[in-house]
C-alpha cells in the first residue's frame, strides 16, 4: 500500500524553486498591516495631526520604532517556528528585546525629565488601547494563521502566541495613526499590554487555528 | 541499504532536478526511517504498532506537500523528523476518545543529530551533488556505496583507469567549490 502510495507521489517530484517560508511572512505581513490600516483609517479615522506629526513629532515617530522593534523579532521568529524541526533558537532573546525596549524607551523619558502623568485621559486611553489594538489585529491574525497553516508550525501553542504577538504588533500600528497619546510610558505600558493581550488569545487559539491543511 | 544525510541530500539534488527515481528512492528512504521513529513512540504511548503505516503515510504526504518549508541548512532528516512527529502526535489526540491533550513533550523529541556530523554530511553531500553526472556516479559508488573500483567500471561500463580518473578530478572539484563557498 505504502509502496503504491510512493509511487504515486514520486511521479511529482517537487520542483526546486518555490516561495520560502520568508517571502510567505513578508507579504502576509505586508498584506495584513494594509488590511489593518486601512481598516483603523476608516473606522477610527487618523488622528488629526497625522500630517504635522509624521514630519515634526520625534515621539511619534519612536512609537513606530518602538511596534518595529517588536515586529521584525516576531516576525523572524514566526518563520522559524513554521519550519520544521528548526524551532525557535531562543524563546528568551524576544522577551529580553521586549524587555529592553521597553525599559529603554521609559528610560528615555525619564532622562529627558518629563516622566508625564498618568491622568484620567491616559486610563481612558489604556482601556481604549486594550481593546481597540486586539481588535485590529483580528483580521491579521486571520491572514497569518492562514498563511502559517500552509507551512509546517509544529507547536500549535506556541506557534500560536507568537503569531498573536505579530498580529498585535500590526495592530497597534494601525492602532498608532489614530491614536494622539503620544507619552512614552504610556506606548511602553498600553501598547505592550494589548500586544501581549493578542499573544495570550493566539496561544489560546493556535491550537485550533493553525492544524495544518 | 539505509540512507545516510549525505545519501538523502545527494537524491534530494536529483529530486529538484526533476529525477523521478530519484524521488522514489527518497521517499522509501524516508519510509523507512520514519516507520522505525513511529513504531518507538507507538510503543512507548502504549499502543499496537499496526497504527505505524497510516502515520508514516500521512507524514510522507505532508512531506511532499511541504517541501518549501525545507531549509537546506537543516539535516533532511531532522525535517521529516519534526513532520512525522507533528502527525503522530495529531493521531494520537484524533483517535484517543478520552481525548486527553497529549503534549508535545510526551512524545519524545526527534533523534538529536551530532551537529558537526550533519553539517559535514551535508555541505558534502551538495559538494557531490554539484558534480558533473560522469564524476558523480564514480564518486558516489566507490566513495559512498564503497564498491571496488573494479565493480564500478562493470555498474557504469567504463575502464577502470576512467573511474580512477574520475573520483580524482570529482574530488579535486569539490575541493574547489567547497573553497568558493
Amino acid at each position: 500500500m505504502t509502496d503504491e502510495f510512493i509511487f504515486h507521489l514520486s511521479r511529482h517530484p517537487p520542483r526546486r524553486r518555490r516561495i520560502s517560508p520568508t517571502v510567505v511572512l513578508i507579504g502576509v505581513s505586508a498584506l495584513s498591516l494594509a488590511v489593518a490600516s486601512a481598516l483603523s483609517v476608516l473606522w477610527l479615522s487618523p488622528r488629526d495631526d497625522l500630517t504635522a506629526a509624521i514630519g515634526n513629532n520625534h515621539v511619534f515617530l519612536l512609537k513606530f520604532v518602538f511596534l518595529l522593534g517588536i515586529n521584525i523579532p516576531a516576525m523572524w521568529i514566526v518563520r522559524d517556528l513554521s519550519i520544521p524541526g528548526k524551532g525557535i533558537r531562543s524563546p528568551m532573546f524576544f522577551g529580553v528585546i521586549l524587555f529592553i525596549l521597553v525599559i529603554g524607551l521609559i528610560g528615555f523619558k525619564l532622562a529627558n525629565g518629563n516622566v508625564g502623568t498618568f491622568h484620567n485621559r491616559s486610563a481612558r486611553a489604556l482601556l481604549e488601547c486594550l481593546w481597540l489594538i486586539p481588535i485590529l489585529a483580528a483580521l491579521p491574525f486571520v491572514i497569518l494563521a492562514g498563511a502559517l497553516r500552509r507551512l509546517g508550525p509544529t507547536d500549535l501553542r506556541i506557534t500560536g502566541a507568537f503569531v498573536g504577538l505579530l498580529a498585535g504588533g500590526i495592530g497597534a500600528v494601525a492602532y498608532a495613526l489614530h491614536c494622539d497619546h503620544d507619552s512614552l510610558v504610556f506606548v511602553g505600558i498600553a501598547y505592550t499590554a494589548a500586544i501581549l493581550e493578542t499573544a495570550l488569545l493566539g496561544l489560546l487559539l493556535g491550537p485550533r487555528l493553525l492544524r495544518w491543511t | 541499504m539505509k540512507a545516510d544525510e549525505a545519501d538523502l541530500q545527494v537524491l534530494l539534488h536529483r529530486t529538484f532536478a526533476g529525477d523521478q527515481s530519484a524521488y522514489r528512492e527518497l521517499l522509501t528512504q524516508l519510509q523507512l526511517l520514519l516507520q522505525k521513529y513511529v513504531k518507538k513512540q507507538l510503543v512507548q504511548a502504549g499502543r499496537t504498532d499496526h497504527e505505524r503505516d497510516d502515520i508514516v503515510q500521512e507524514a510522507l504526504f505532508a512531506i511532499h506537500n511541504r517541501w518549501s518549508t525545507y531549509d537546506r541548512a537543516l539535516p533532511l532528516t531532522s525535517w521529516a523528523y519534526a513532520i512525522a512527529r507533528y502527525k503522530l502526535i495529531d493521531y494520537l489526540r484524533k483517535s484517543n476518545e478520552n481525548a486527553r491533550m497529549l503534549s508535545l513533550a510526551e512524545i519524545e523529541p526527534t533523534p538529536a543529530s551530532d551537529s558537526y556530523a550533519t553539517d559535514t554530511a551535508i555541505t558534502l553531500g551538495r559538494l557531490v551533488a554539484m558534480l558533473p553526472s560522469n564524476l558523480r556516479q564514480s564518486i558516489e559508488l566507490v566513495r559512498v556505496r564503497g564498491l571496488s573500483i573494479k565493480e564500478a567500471s562493470i555498474a557504469l561500463g567504463m575502464p577502470e583507469g576512467s573511474i580512477k580518473a574520475n573520483i580524482h578530478r570529482g574530488i579535486k572539484k569539490m575541493t574547489e567549490d567547497f573553497r568558493k563557498d
